[in-house]
């Protein structure tokens, strides 16, 4: 049994809104092993990124609210810890990069006095000692004048190298654990690759483990070592990376596959699932893919199907693998 | 940063001329004959024609405009023809008057209005908030010269806790006591004047600040662990303040104006009422050098606000 | 089901159900209501005139039918306060629209042209903002004379810069959509854009403002008349009823003669701030969430 790093099990997130409360995450189980990638992957509004911010305990409050669930993370529920405690686990031992760069850093400090800031209340360091560091994660992120850049505002950095520096900062204080929440969708395809790459890289040097969220499959092929696919705030599979593109099982995750030329097998047909994502006001009755769902049967819409295991670590939630499902 | 600065001076240069052909055409259109004043009642007429000749008042209206406005360039403003002085030594004896008045009005709205605005944005919808956004409702809306009445009437009428009116200066106090003495003679005109802009200053930073707290980069600070109090203070707040810059020099003009009206009221001898005594007397002199002075003022203020931003806000440094 | 009920209303029926649901503002427009309903009939119910001088009641308190006593000269306070609703929210009424017809079209031109235009107009406007407004109106009153067609004027010429700045700002993001465009293509001239694309869908803010700016003109009003350079007496405004408070014994002895046009200022100031705060959060779409 590999050591897991952590571990969250049956997450319900709602919010309230003018129309009603809404679930944005319902009974989500996430496990990520030590020092590797666990991909999430799903379409806009799946609830990635909600699952991402309940674990960081930031589900803006006061519409947002964790109802349940638990997140076990060096030995803890993150979810029984008082507000300060959490605030000292977050940027130390748990960190987030997020999806604009432009808006991510805050654009009347410097680079420089971000990042020190961190090592400062996190690691107790002086001045002196955060400016060292903060210089030598510069150049770890490959961002060339890491002694000048450091003096430099946000505005005067492009996408790219705002990323990197993102990233420099979550990365700043050794944490255990780290969440990228699709951190290269923003930027141009070339730096994306360059951006993926340092993160791999990164990964395999310090030893990090880190949540990926992207909506992107092929990020994930190039990433992950295990992926989740969620769908309409539930995980739909849950497998490692070679058997979900080589045996997908839920017709979600085959039409994601699908969808992308690059994924596709000889022979095989581009497709797109048709249809669009349901909003969270109206979820259908029973699984929440059958109204797009081209193997849907008469249970499909009256039940919500379990997350079963349909092989060893590959678990899926639908009916065509269930004895219940008729087959 | 130079470059901005200097761009931010060039754009003066047109305002000033501007405020000043303005300022100069309102006191030609001013009915009555400012310089009959001038002029002995016995002189016979024809001398009259002459001096008023010689003091160029039948030129065209544009070399009078040039004149005026080379002589104000050198700080010459004439001779006011009610106190037989010249202006710009009436002008500096008002001046230091106006200026306390004004800038403690100025540093009492800010330290009491963000503060308040801060409290009230990170409670929204609290009693705190809905308190600070009903003084505010009331300090917009009150006429600033009514409630000085009022304070008169009641604080220093009926209560007796503060001066009626004055500056108190020349009471024969020295020292600390002349201080303290001024001091108490300042608090109801500065809380008067304070007033409208201490409600406007809170409303905005309020609102900047519900603007800054949902942006992005507070969400990456909370990320990263930093205490929530900072987070407001430093990360939200020095971000929150730039459009409250903007806001504060806005508010200079309409300062000046509550100037005129408080300083009315408490019979505070600054610029204010200098120029309703100009007005009053048709001294022209006077008050064209006075509104003149104000316009200097505020334009520079406008300067320094610029130099302010530049300091907030990085963006405007490197560009 | 409940937000396709109000993705199906009009934007200008959204904005009556969120205001309706403000509970400052709906109490703004019904306070605004009574105010304007007594400027507007009161003064056909009181049994005295507004010059009316009774030399044997100068200066006395309230007593019996005459509610808020006397003036130094012997006149009814009530009738005048009734009498000064009218002129001041006259002044502030006309004012605002001189104020928002000259703001407008500045405004709309400098957003709609840009360049040269543009720029004479935003210098204009700095110029007319650098500048205490107070101050111009004071030196413009003393210069024109303070009648109530003056003081309309001189406080409409220099109010405008707001809505000027707003409407501005508006045009210069709706001209960039692609209605605008179309509309280009159809064989519309500029002037028929901004009339029938441009001036209706910046008609939001122009009310928000409108209203707002009323409440200043009518402070401005007050604070001019008080130092006498407003409307003069013996036509009686909320602002120079005041001006009896500039004398000392007044303040001191006589409350009657100056707080209650002071309290109608302030209420009703109030009232219109708290309905143009309920019409721009109702009217302004980035407050939708």
């Amino acid at each position: 049994m590999e050591d897991i790093t952590l571990k969250a099990q049956g997450i319900k997130t709602s919010f309230q809104t003018s129309e009603g409360k809404v679930v944005a995450v319902n009974d989500v189980d996430i496990t990520i092993r030590e020092g590797k990638i666990l991909g999430v992957v799903g379409e806009s509004g799946c609830g990635k990124t909600v699952t991402a911010l309940s674990i960081m305990r930031l589900v803006p409050e006061p519409n947002g609210k964790i109802e349940e669930g638990r997140i076990e993370f060096m030995g803890k529920n993150l979810l029984e810890l008082s507000s300060e405690e959490m605030r000292k686990l977050r940027g130390a031992e748990i960190s987030m990069i997020f999806q604009e760069p432009m808006t991510a850093l805050n654009p009347v400090f410097s680079i420089g006095y971000q990042m020190k800031e961190m090592l400062k209340l996190h690691r107790g360091m002086t001045d002196e000692q955060a400016t060292e560091r903060a210089i030598e994660l510069i150049d770890m992120v490959g961002i060339p004048r890491a002694e000048k850049v450091i003096k430099e505002y946000p505005h005067q950095l492009s996408g790219g190298m705002r990323q990197r520096v993102m990233i420099a900062m979550a990365l700043s204080c050794d944490p255990k654990f780290m969440i990228a929440d699709e951190p290269t969708t923003a930027l141009d395809v070339t730096i994306q690759a360059q951006v993926l790459e340092l993160m791999k890289d990164l990964n395999e040097k310090m030893g990090t483990a880190i949540m990926f969220i992207t909506h992107d499959l092929g990020v994930i092929a190039e990433m992950a070592d295990d992926v989740v696919v969620m769908y309409a705030g539930k995980v739909v599979e849950e497998s490692n990376a070679i058997s979900l593109f080589h045996e997908p099982k839920h017709p979600y995750t085959m039409g994601l596959l699908r969808s992308r030329p690059d994924m596709l097998e000889e022979g095989e047909e581009l497709q797109s699932i048709k249809g669009m994502v349901p909003s969270l006001l109206r979820m259908p009755e029973g699984c929440p893919f059958n109204p797009r769902c081209e193997h849907r049967m008469d249970i499909c819409v009256k039940e919500m199907p379990q997350l079963i295991e349909v092989k060893p670590g590959h678990k899926t939630r639908c009916w065509l693998y269930d004895d219940k499902g008729g087959k | 940063m130079k470059k901005y600065l200097i761009r931010r001076i060039l754009i003066l240069i047109p305002i000033l001329i501007g405020v000043s052909m303005i300022i100069f055409a309102l006191i030609e259109a001013m009915p009555g004959d400012p310089y009959s004043d001038m002029i002995d009642p016995t002189v016979p007429p024809d001398l009259i024609e002459e001096r008023l000749e010689a003091m160029g008042y039948f030129d065209p209206l544009p070399v009078r405009y040039v004149r005026w406005l080379g002589r104000t360039l050198r700080f010459d403003f004439g001779y006011s023809t009610n106190y037989g002085a010249p202006v710009s030594v009436i002008m500096l004896n008002r001046l230091p008057n106006t200026l306390i008045l004004g800038g403690f009005a100025l540093l009492f709205s800010t330290i009491v209005a963000i503060p308040l605005g801060i409290i009230s944005s990170t409670r929204q919808y609290s009693v705190v908030d809905y308190i600070v956004t009903v003084f505010a409702f009331i300090g917009l809306s009150i006429p600033a010269f009514f409630f000085g009445l009022l304070m008169i009437r009641y604080l220093a009428f009926e209560l007796g806790w503060f001066p009626i009116a004055g500056t108190g200066a020349g009471a024969g106090y020295e020292g600390v006591r002349m201080l303290l003495h001024r001091a108490h003679h300042l608090v109801l005109p500065v809380v008067v004047l304070s007033l409208l802009s201490l409600a406007s200053l809170m409303r905005y930073t309020r609102s900047s600040m519900l603007e800054v707290i949902k942006q992005d980069y507070i969400r990456t600070a909370r990320s990263k662990g930093i205490k929530e109090k900072v987070i407001i203070y430093r990360h939200a707040l020095k971000n929150a303040l730039i459009p409250v810059v903007t806001v504060l020099t806005m508010m200079l003009p309409s300062l000046v104006s509550g100037a005129v009206l408080t300083e009315t009221v408490f019979s505070w001898p600054g610029m204010g009422t200098l120029m309703i005594d100009a007005i009053d007397n048709d001294d022209y002199p006077l008050l064209m050098g006075i509104t003149m002075m104000l316009a200097i003022i505020i334009v520079f203020a406008n300067l320094l606000a610029d130099i302010l931003y530049a300091w907030i806000d990085p963006r405007i440094k490197y560009d | 089901m409940k937000k396709n009920e109000v993705e199906g209303l009009s934007p200008w029926k959204i904005a009556k159900r969120r205001f309706v649901k403000n509970k400052l503002a709906v109490l703004g427009l019904i306070l605004l209501g009574v105010i304007t309903l007594g400027a507007v009939f009161g003064p056909m119910l009181t049994p005295y005139e507004a010059h009316e001088q009774q030399m044997m009641m100068r200066n006395q308190g309230p007593q019996g039918d005459n509610l808020l006593g006397f003036d130094s000269t012997g006149r009814d306070i009530l009738t005048r306060v009734l009498h000064g609703g009218r002129v001041s929210l006259a002044v502030g009424i006309v004012a605002t629209s001189v104020a928002t017809i000259i703001g407008v079209v500045l405004g709309s031109i400098a957003g709609f042209y840009g360049g040269i235009r543009d720029g004479v107009i935003m210098r204009l406007v700095d110029i007319v903002m650098s500048f205490p407004f107070f101050i111009i109106a004071a030196v413009a009153s003393a210069a024109f004379g303070p009648t109530v067609f003056n003081t309309m004027l001189i406080i409409g010429l220099i109010n405008w810069t707001l809505i000027a700045r707003v409407v501005r700002a508006e045009i210069l993001s709706l001209k960039e959509q692609e209605f605008v465009e179309a509309s280009r293509a159809l064989g519309l001239d500029n002037l028929e854009i901004i009339r029938i694309h441009l001036i209706p869908n910046v008609m939001a803010p122009i009310i928000v403002y409108s209203t707002l700016t009323i409440a200043s003109a009518i402070l401005i009003e007050a604070g001019l008349s008080f130092i006498g350079l407003g409307v003069s007496p013996p036509t009686p405004t909320w602002g120079n009823m005041l001006e009896a408070a500039r004398s000392l014994t007044t303040i001191q002895n006589y409350w009657w003669q100056w707080i209650p046009p002071g309290l109608m200022i302030f209420f009703t100031v109030l009232s219109i701030n708290f309905v143009g705060d309920g019409l721009r959060d109702a009217l302004d779409p980035k407050l939708k969430e």
